[in-house]
């Protein structure tokens, strides 16, 4: 197997960003047929087959979520597109929005169409300058047109289309906290429920999806959900994008068929560890997964399930690549700066245990660590993450277990080393 | 009737129900910090976690049962926050497993993690509910070594002085801001565990409610600027009264020290009157009740007994042709109706009424502009002096503006008419005088007869307020001096004049 560019076709060709190009490698035509020849239950049920699940991160069934939400419903419906991609590691919607902004506009006016939505709305991560313009001018185009805005290709179907640049805050990429954020409010994860689906945006039922989620689906549309699905495993249809950053030889964003081996994609794809140094670990999706560890990765596909079973995620693709002369010590320090400065503040635990776990990690780095300070970790652990609002907690608290866990003895050789050294009995090469 | 069972308690509802409310009513304590009855519910203290299950069941519908025949429950695997999840009929609500109280006891950490230990020096000792919990669910020692989170000192009230770093982002008082001070200028800044209450950038919060947000912050982080210091909560004494510094009649707690003073008014929950809250300018305005205190009968300036002093009044009145009275709304029912019956039987008056005040005149029972318990009536029972028959043909403003048309006058002063140079000015132009005061006033040395009466504080009674509600007070401390209520001097007036004992005084 080799790469599927089924969203990243024809990515690299001059010009793919404008309406023209894109429609001259059958962009649009996919929107056509399912607003001409399809039924919004068709295309429910097309979706429904391809086995598209949410690339945000969770995994949750694209079909499922579409079908919360009833068409029929009277006042106004919304369709958010989350483009905040703040995950560290992640840069796979920043390359689709700015090369190839119309098939993830596309893919809104099928979905919205399918779901009988009124509005979208594409929140854009506070950094993402270069795709917000991008996204613009596509979205210009589009109305120009006739593919947004009053009564889209003669089928009485209205739609409009908005951007929306966030303040650059991690957590606005929680949909609720998005929410907020896009509503003038103080980014923050709400109670759930009510779910996005009853009580989203302005209270009304909402749609999230990610960025890639809807990019795939045009080619779902034009090729069948049948087709989709057998590009994937049985359980996770389709393709989906991988950034792989970090020690490795060709860093960037790939198309692979879910459930393509690790090996392959690693190995021959990104052409393994840079300098042909020895494989120290792999985080697989994002900063917010745990690591794993070279016999980890045996025998592994980059599915949902393969990683899961593996004690991590697939998460968003992000992909980061550690050579033997990484210090992981510093890796998870630097990790835990991040979160302890993302977390928004509302929920005890996560608004104090962040910043604790960033005061252990950061006592150990700087050579202040004591041996009791990674069974402190441990023990807070068990408190965090099942008593947050939003998933952060969890977030931060499984990659931070990985990390003491895995890497215990680069802990211990830190805390040796420093001002309070190791009580007998632990050494550092346990 | 849908029913839940607290620990093992079975509980009725209806409607939308409250589990922490359905739990204090069958008497289970669920701790909490954010949850507040009045405020909005924003769940993020995660102190009241409990279990929540509901009845099993089984693939065609009906209730799994074990091999005893108990309906089995499956609980969620979170614990699930109780000021937010909606009880619905059978659901069963664990708050003393284990899980709950080793997960109280961890929010308690986190929450102390950075809060200073500094109870000593801190205000809200002894009322703090962090201190309480800790001392209740919390683990005695903490695991954390690191350097606690401090904020930069602001001040963004005059009413309030924050410490922030006692801060536990329960976010009760910018919900209160908005919710109900219906004021958008303070809300919380920056991010985490950085999170900082303020102000719109360099101001200062103005509402006239401020010191609500004191007392529902559970900590110390907000306290109020005028008591601070003055006194630990627990050499206090705490008794419940009413405000008299409007018509509105919030329901109040006066927290009295060992000299009798009056040192805060905090509100007392009165769903009819004033919920939970009360205004600053009730709140502040209480220093009256302990200043400039009249403590003995005087005439002319001189101290005398009350005996003398009835005979004195006596007689000047007895002597007297045209004689003018002038009621004060801040007595009690009960001081109105007996000077209403000495002035038709004894004075044989009409030229008495109460109105100092342009409300009053204008029988304006409504709230202020702007605000949410402040009355445009600045009188407590304006109401009921209305309804004792205390108006007369003319208002007693315009007694007071025509000095020569009465030869004496009697007239009942409080803190409002003392504390207004245009009334005490005008009451200055009359010759002859006999006051019923709590106060010392400029006129003591030229009255006939100053009598010193207690403050509203110092006696029981009844109080009408703006909407024609009668609240029922008790006296909280023993009237200061010689200070005799209105209607014992009356009865005495009454006996000595007329030698006969007041209606309706007893046998």
């Amino acid at each position: 197997m080799a790469e599927k560019k089924v969203i990243l076709d024809h990515i690299n060709d001059e010009g793919e960003q404008t309406l023209e190009v894109y429609q001259g490698h059958g962009g649009y035509k996919a929107l056509e047929k399912a607003i001409k020849q399809m039924t919004p239950a068709q295309i429910l049920e097309e979706v429904k087959i391809s086995n598209l699940r949410g690339r945000g991160g969770a995994g949750f069934p694209a079909g499922v979520k579409w079908g919360f939400i009833k068409r029929e419903a009277l006042g106004p419906k919304y369709l958010i597109c989350n483009a905040d991609e703040g995950e560290p590691g992640t840069f796979k919607d920043r390359r689709v929005m700015t090369v190839k902004p119309h098939i993830v506009i596309e893919g809104i006016i099928i979905a919205a169409y399918c779901m009988g939505l009124d509005a979208g709305y594409i929140y854009i991560r506070g950094e993402f300058f270069e795709p917000y313009q991008a996204m613009d001018k596509a979205i210009d185009e589009a109305y120009a047109k006739g593919y947004l805005g009053k009564n889209i290709l003669g089928s009485g179907f209205n739609f409009d289309l908005y951007t929306y640049l966030g303040a650059g805050a991690y957590i606005c990429g929680d949909e609720t906290a998005l929410m907020n954020s896009l509503e003038g409010k103080r980014g923050m994860p709400r109670l759930k429920p009510p779910f996005p689906a009853q009580f989203g945006l302005y209270g009304k039922p909402t749609t999230v999806h990610n960025v890639e989620t809807f990019s795939a689906v045009p080619s779902i549309i034009a090729n069948g959900g049948k087709w989709y699905s057998d590009l994937g495993t049985s359980k996770s249809g389709g393709t989906k994008l991988f950034g792989i950053s970090g020690h490795v030889e060709r860093p960037g964003v790939y198309e692979l068929n879910l459930g393509t081996p690790w090996k392959e994609f690693f190995e021959d794809i990104a052409g393994g560890v840079r300098g042909g140094k020895k494989l120290k670990a792999v985080i697989p999706g994002g900063s917010s997964t745990p690591v794993l560890l070279p016999h980890e990765l045996e025998g592994m596909l980059l599915d949902y399930e393969s990683i899961a079973s593996r004690g991590s995620m697939l998460g968003t693709g992000a992909v980061i690549v550690f050579d033997e002369t990484t210090d992981m010590v510093k890796v998870a320090w630097r990790a835990m700066k991040f979160y302890a400065h993302e977390s928004c503040g509302q929920c005890t635990p996560c608004r104090e245990g962040c910043d604790w776990f960033y005061d252990i990690f950061n006592r150990i780095y700087k050579g202040e660590g004591r041996e009791e300070d990674l069974d402190k970790i441990e023990n807070l652990s068990k408190f965090i993450g099942p008593n947050t609002i939003c998933a952060f907690g969890d977030a931060f608290v499984t990659p931070a277990l990985a990390f003491i866990r895995k890497f215990r003895s680069d802990f211990l050789e830190y805390i040796k080393k420093g001002k309070y050294g190791l009580k007998s009995g632990e050494t550092s090469h346990a | 009737m849908p029913e839940i069972i607290i620990d093992d308690i079975p509980v009725q509802f209806t409607g939308k129900a409250n589990i922490i409310e359905l739990a204090k009513s069958v008497g289970v304590d669920i701790p909490h910090f954010c949850y507040h009855p009045a405020l909005s519910v924003s769940g993020n203290c995660r102190m009241c976690m409990v279990e929540v299950g509901m009845p099993a069941k089984e693939k065609d519908g009906s209730l799994s049962k074990d091999e005893n025949g108990k309906v089995k429950i499956s609980f969620m695997p979170k614990l699930q926050p109780s000021c937010y999840q909606d009880p619905t009929d059978g659901m069963v609500i664990r708050t003393k497993t284990e899980k709950v109280i080793q997960t109280r006891k961890h929010i308690m950490e986190f929450l102390l993690a950075n809060h200073p230990l500094d109870c000593p020096i801190c205000d809200q000792a002894g009322e703090c509910v962090l201190q309480d919990y800790s001392f209740q669910y919390g683990f005695s020692k903490s695991q954390f070594l690191d350097q606690k989170r401090t904020f930069k000192k602001t001040l963004f009230s005059d009413v309030i002085t924050p410490e922030l770093n006692r801060c536990i982002h329960c976010d009760r008082c910018s919900r209160f801001t908005k919710e109900i001070a219906h004021d958008y200028s303070f809300t919380r800044t920056w991010r985490g565990n950085k999170t900082e209450l303020s102000a719109l950038p360099g101001e200062k919060i103005t509402h006239n409610y401020q010191g609500n947000m004191v007392d529902i912050c559970p900590v110390g982080a907000l306290t109020l600027t005028d008591f601070r210091f003055k006194s630990r909560v627990w050499f206090l004494k705490h008794s419940e009264g009413l405000c008299t510094s409007c018509g509105k009649g919030c329901n109040v707690v006066y927290s009295i020290d060992k000299q009798n003073k009056v040192l805060r008014i905090k509100p007392r929950f009165n769903a009819a009157v004033n919920s939970y809250w009360m205004c600053d300018y009730g709140r502040l305005r209480y220093k009256f009740f302990n200043e400039n205190r009249k403590i003995a009968h005087t005439s002319s300036g001189t101290e005398i007994d009350l005996n003398t002093a009835i005979e004195k009044a006596a007689t000047m009145i007895k002597s007297s042709t045209r004689i003018a009275a002038i009621a004060s709304a801040n007595e009690t029912l009960e001081s109105m109706q007996a000077l209403k019956d000495f002035a038709e039987n004894i004075l044989k008056t009409e030229n008495i009424d109460y109105r100092v005040h342009s409300s009053q005149i204008e029988n304006n029972t409504d709230i202020k502009t702007g605000e949410v318990l402040l009355a445009n009536d600045p009188y407590p029972n304006s109401q009921g002096a209305k309804k004792s028959g205390l108006s007369g043909s003319v208002t007693a403003l315009d007694i007071l503006k025509n000095p020569l048309q009465a030869d004496l006058l009697l007239a009942v002063l409080d803190d409002k008419f003392v504390e207004n140079p245009d009334l005490m000015e005008a009451l200055g132009k009359f010759d002859k005088i006999i006051l019923f005061s709590p106060f010392v006033t400029v006129h003591d040395h030229r009255a006939v007869v100053t009598f010193a009466i207690p403050s509203l504080i110092e006696q029981s009674g009844i109080l009408v307020n703006i909407n024609g509600m009668e609240q029922k007070f008790q006296k909280i401390i023993t009237p200061a001096g010689e200070a005799v209520l209105v209607p014992d001097i009356i009865n005495r007036l009454t006996l000595k004049i007329s030698g006969k004992m007041a209606a309706g005084t007893g046998a």
